[in-house]
């Protein structure tokens, strides 16, 4: 009894000892180096995640038996304890081999898979001590086994993150058990636009570009690169997962610019997206055995590969910033660059409905006032920004300021229809700074008065002017005298009269003026035609067939 | 995938993305319509800058706003403005066969004996400097000729009115394109967001038992969001229903109403995203602000007595076609982008003569006086005037012809329309017909040419302003090619 006793602890050491060896040679024979190795080897590995169950499984009935069968007390439970250790430790055995072949031939590499290939050697171990000292010394056999739980336990997560990446636990958990649960922050690029990306792929089933009003998300300037804005939170979303520091598959990582454009294997061929291995991969059919993400859910819509395309093709260059790349991407491009930079509103204006490229503009201005419109680019920086301050100038006077076409040599105009008699003399003051590129005002309907056309006076391309149902007066004829860009001057209905005629008859710039409901008599009307032969003059007279 | 409720056709996906960029989609106008809703419900002005530069009008345009005078039914272009006067000794002879050709026939006349040519019995003048040719039924529009550009060989492929129709408001014979009122309010937007940019105006007509029914996709937004719809304002007791506050509500207990109902529309925008709501949230916003502006724009108080002379008492009459002249120059005058005044009852199967003196009665002042008032306002400049219709009518008689009496089927060949306006030469005749005023011999226009030619004076290249629906860079003119009517542009 003693013998067989001591022989089965002797054997059962050997036993365990053989386990190591033969483990530590297939550890050592078969590393994770990223390359595809033999077929059948792939084909036994990729049993692996369905095996790997049964250790976990077992070894946590080990210590469930002990502790049960000592409490209620039921010796037959505690005894088959033994049995199932046994049990776990061969299915453990397994699983480590399945690991090292599916590590060895399907293209893993990475620090986490060699911390999970080292747990995992190290829970076998220690199930196996378990198993080994059980016999011996019955008081360590629970807490070796639960020793041996835990090892599996964490084998078992690290091999979870591997599956389905590093934050999948914890990303749902509310933050601060999240990070009691010592998760990671996800991986941030330099600038915060990752965010999006998120937001969007989790809150719009088909993926798609980042919708700009999705979450709240911080302005990216413009400044900013394509790689960080657009690029980078692009691969964060799809492709890091597998290929990053901690996991790289097919040895390839795609978690920083370097990574994609050295070494003679590079997946991206500057300047060649057809070259390029990550768009071929992308494009394949879903289906296809090569095709990425192999995660489909996290694969790229139409739009998001024609960005990395046109990257690609432009360079793919980690410094393009959005502004510059704005002047010369196509229009899709343009769009989705322009709903990264800023995330308000201000998007609207840039989606027109035209499907066409926009020509580059290359402003060249009307010779004349020497203070007008500076050459200016729609995406430029400064302008922009120049452009953010008037329009808050405009609003804050209640009017609309508006460019009266793509070329910014055609000017602005200002309207106040909708403002209406919130656009006062004194409000109107404050749009003095948009003097130089003004050509047309309809303040038709508003309060605006004599004082305004005296300020407007100054203005220099003002070639079009509605002052219809205003308060203005006589008084302001010399001011429209001295409007020299001034060719269509609209007044219906206002208390405009006669001793404002004689000055308007010096208006020789003018080709249209409408007088209808004013004080202006028939008299001075027909001396006006007399005095300006060019203009077309309205007034309320009808023509003698309707009489 | 959310469903998007009354947009089956819209391939937009229905989150915030598409809906910003539809809703915006270039138009200046959506944002200062969005910025005046924060306004309003905020109670402070919006920061939010537009871009510098839109991408639309592509170039500056001619004409800012356009008024469509749209004779609905098929007006005959041989009793308006198509001369031949060479008929009159061919009265009651068989129309050649050789003339027909291959044309089919509507159902209407195709079995009938013979088809009898039947000269206009309305005399014909050279009016004006540019000498152009104006039936006698259109007197008033005689005295402003010199202000038009006719064109006389307008053609479409329709046949029928709702095909013609449809084709000539949205460019297409299918239903569901957008017409070319929401095609302007989409693109170019509101000019003032107290008042729709697109309005719709369906004054009376004589009585006539063939007038076609309008239908209001005939002015819809198809498959750009229905704000670019055209609001048809009522021509009888308010302008728009329910738009003055109930009794016992006051102004601001409507903003608090308006301000609960938006936050509770708000979260059914945020949860589903369909642009409806975002829609329906503005005509709201629209509504509130419309309670002012509306009841300006229709009073005549303010009005001098010359402008009914102008355009005849009858423009005291709401619900009148000279009202809706003088409506919509009202409009020009506060920054509607669109007014279309539908004419309907020039459908003269029988009993032509006496109908279609009838229909020109009641619409050729209002006509005249609207070109004539614009232009004494400043505003024909940058103003474009259309009467159109959407097919002509043949030469020959359908029914009985006597001397005095004949009736004319609808004729897709060749009809006539003019320009007025902003960009248009005037005093132009364009396109020539043969002289049975039944083919074209010169210059054809096709209707997507109308169409390419009216963007154009807004400053729109057709062939670029394109939205992407159903798989397809829709278009106002279509997939087919487009010219513009280079001969009518100044």
């Amino acid at each position: 009894m003693t013998t067989n006793f001591k022989n089965m602890c002797c054997s059962r050491w050997i036993v365990v000892a053989m386990g190591i060896v033969l483990l530590s040679v297939a550890a050592w024979s078969l590393p994770p180096d990223g390359s595809a190795g033999p077929t059948w080897l792939r084909a036994i590995g990729r049993f692996h995640p369905l095996i790997v169950h049964m250790p976990i499984a077992f070894a946590l009935l080990v210590p469930v038996l002990d502790i049960l069968g000592r409490w209620r007390r039921r010796p037959e439970w505690s005894a088959s304890a033994d049995l199932v250790l046994g049990i776990a430790l061969m299915s453990a055995v397994m699983a480590v081999l399945m690991g090292l072949a599916l590590g060895h031939s399907d293209e893993h590499q990475g620090d986490t898979v060699q911390l999970h290939l080292w747990m995992g050697y190290a829970a076998t171990v220690a199930l196996g001590v378990a198993w080994a000292l059980r016999p011996q010394w019955p008081a360590l056999a629970v807490p070796s086994v639960v020793v041996a739980c835990a090892l599996v336990g964490f084998t078992g997560h690290i091999g979870g993150e591997l599956t389905h990446g590093s934050t999948y636990l914890t990303e749902n958990l509310p933050e601060p058990i999240a990070r009691l649960m010592g998760a990671k922050t996800p991986q941030r690029t330099s600038t915060s636009v990752e965010s999006t990306v998120h937001a969007t792929s989790t809150s719009i089933t088909s993926a798609s570009i980042p919708a700009p009003s999705v979450s709240p998300v911080a302005e990216v300037p413009a400044s900013a690169t394509v790689w960080d804005a657009v690029i980078a939170p692009l691969l964060n979303r799809s492709c890091v997962s597998c290929h990053s520091a901690t996991v790289h598959k097919g040895g390839l990582r795609l978690d920083a610019h370097t990574y994609l454009v050295t070494g003679s294997d590079a997946v991206v061929v500057a300047g060649n997206p057809e070259s390029s291995e990550l768009l071929r991969r992308v494009l394949l059919p879903i289906d296809d055995d090569e095709f990425m993400p192999q995660n489909h859910k996290k694969s790229w819509d139409e739009t998001e590969v024609s960005i990395v395309r046109w990257w690609i093709s432009a360079g793919a260059d980690a410094q393009l910033s959005i502004d510059r790349a704005a002047m010369d991407a196509p229009e899709n491009v343009k769009t989705f660059l322009r709903t990264q930079v800023s995330q308000s509103s201000s998007v609207i204006k840039n989606l027109a409905p035209v499907s066409a490229p926009t020509p580059i503009l290359t402003p060249k201005l009307a010779p004349a006032p020497t203070t007008m419109i500076e050459p200016v680019d729609p995406i430029d920086i400064s302008w922009q920004a120049r452009w953010s301050a008037l329009h808050a100038v405009a609003t804050e006077a209640h009017v609309e300021l508006l460019p009266v076409s793509t070329h910014p040599e055609d000017g602005l105009t200002i309207r106040a229809f909708s403002g209406g008699k919130n656009v006062t003399d004194a409000s109107f003051a404050r749009l003095m700074e948009l003097a130089p590129w003004v050509v047309d005002i309809d303040v038709a309907g508003t309060a605006v008065g004599d004082s305004t056309m005296a300020m407007l006076a100054t203005w220099p391309s003002l070639r079009r002017l509605d002052v219809s149902r205003t308060a203005i007066t006589h008084t302001s004829a010399a001011s429209f005298a001295r409007m020299r860009s001034l060719h269509c001057l609209l007044m219906n209905g206002t208390v405009f009269d006669d001793v404002g005629m004689e000055e308007l008859g010096h208006c020789s710039q003018l080709r249209t003026l409408a007088l209808c409901q004013t004080k202006v008599s028939t008299a001075a009307l027909q001396a006006l035609r007399v005095a300006l032969p060019q203009c077309g003059i309205g007034s309320d007279e009808i023509p003698n067939d309707k009489k | 995938m959310t469903h998007v409720p009354q947009t089956p056709v819209a391939t937009v996906r229905p989150n915030r993305r598409d809906f910003l960029r539809t809703l915006g989609a270039g138009s200046l106008a959506a944002l200062g319509l969005l910025a005046a809703d924060e306004r309003t419900a905020s109670g402070k002005a919006s920061n939010v800058a537009p871009s510098p530069l839109p991408l639309l009008p592509h170039v500056a345009p001619k004409a800012k706003r356009i008024i469509l005078l749209t004779m609905a039914g098929g007006a005959s272009q041989l009793e308006t403005f198509d001369h031949k006067p060479g008929l009159a000794a061919r009265f009651d002879q068989d129309l050649p066969l050789s003339v027909i050709g291959t044309q089919r026939l509507t159902g209407m006349t195709s079995g009938q004996a013979r088809l009898p040519i039947a000269p206009s019995q309305f005399a014909f003048a050279q009016h004006g400097k540019s000498g152009t040719w104006v039936s006698e039924l259109l007197p008033h529009t005689a005295g402003v000729v010199d202000e038009l550009a006719v064109i006389r060989t307008m053609y479409t492929e329709a046949i029928n009115h709702d095909p013609a129709f449809t084709l000539f408001q949205t460019g297409n014979m299918v239903t569901g394109r957008p017409s070319l009122g929401a095609w302007l309010s989409y693109g170019l937007g509101s000019m003032n967001s107290n008042l729709p940019t697109y309005v719709v105006l369906r004054p009376a007509f004589p009585a006539n038992p063939n007038a076609q029914a309008l239908m209001s996709r005939l002015w819809g937004s198809g498959f750009l969001p229905s704000e670019h719809a055209g609001v048809s304002l009522r021509s009888n007791g308010a302008p728009v229903l329910y738009l003055d506050n109930a009794p016992g509500i006051d102004q601001s207990r409507r903003r608090l109403f308006l301000d609960v109902l938006g936050g509770l529309n708000q979260q059914t925008l945020d949860t589903f995203h369909d642009p409806e709501t975002a829609t329906r949230m503005a005509q709201y916003e629209m509504a509130f602000r419309m309670q002012s502006a509306v009841p300006e724009l229709t009073s005549l108080d303010n009005e001098p007595a010359s402008t009914f002379t102008l355009y005849g008492e009858e423009a005291r009459k709401r619900g009148s076609f000279a009202n809706s002249c003088l409506m919509a120059r009202r409009m020009c005058e506060r920054g509607v982008r669109v007014v279309q005044v539908f004419h309907r009852g020039w459908d003269q199967h029988s009993d032509l003569p006496k109908q279609i003196r009838a229909q020109c009665l009641d619409t050729d002042q209002g006509c005249a006086a609207l070109i004539h008032d614009l232009r004494q306002r400043g505003l024909l400049e940058d103003t474009l005037v259309v009467w159109a219709t959407e097919f002509g009518r043949t030469v020959y008689s359908q029914g009985g012809l006597s001397k005095t009496n004949y009736g004319r089927d609808h004729h897709p060949r060749c009809f006539s329309v003019w320009m007025a306006g902003a960009g248009i030469r005037p005093g132009t005749v364009y396109g020539e017909t043969d002289d049975y005023s039944y083919n074209i011999v010169r210059d054809p226009v096709h209707v997507r040419d109308f169409n390419a030619t009216i963007l154009h004076l807004l400053g729109i290249d057709h062939a670029r302003f394109t939205v992407r629906a159903q798989g397809l860079d829709q278009r106002l003119t279509g997939v087919e090619e487009a010219h513009v009517v280079r001969g009518v542009l100044a």
